[in-house]
């Protein structure tokens, strides 16, 4: 396993692992976003952040 | 992907606790300024509101004689009438 010729160095991660890791990264982006862009509509209706 | 490649040259443990660490200073930062610049935040957190308890105080001036005292009853047994005068 660690003669993978796949591996790529220096992280020893293959290609299709740092995808991956990144898929699961940009989900938590899209979701930690959609949260704030509600939580700051909300802010922006009942304060008078914006005038 | 794009830039997923990134992780094989940032190992994930590092690069993922940084990615959030950034974030999180980030937007502390952001709300930190804005709420020590903006007038409303400190009147809405000591409970007059968000606009200094001006609506308050109009309500007070537009008929102060209808405005019942108001009676408080402290914890000691006694009790304090505070009037629509008292608090102007």
């Amino acid at each position: 396993m660690s003669n993978d010729p796949d591996k790529v160095w220096p992280t020893g991660l293959t290609l299709k692992e740092a995808e991956e890791v990144h898929s699961y990264i940009i989900d938590g982006t899209r979701v930690f976003g959609l949260i704030a862009l509600i939580a700051h509509i909300l802010v922006a209706v009942s304060t008078p952040w914006l005038g | 992907m794009n830039n997923s490649k990134m992780w094989l040259v940032v190992n994930p443990t590092v690069g993922i606790p940084l990615f959030l660490g950034a974030v999180a200073v980030g937007s502390f930062a952001v709300h930190l300024a804005v709420l020590s610049k903006v007038t409303w935040f400190n009147d809405w957190l000591s409970g007059q509101g968000m606009n200094g308890g001006a609506a308050v105080t109009s309500m007070l001036n537009e008929g102060d004689a209808t405005i019942p005292a108001q009676v408080y009853f402290v914890p000691d047994g006694t009790s304090a009438v505070l009037s629509a005068a008292t608090w102007l």
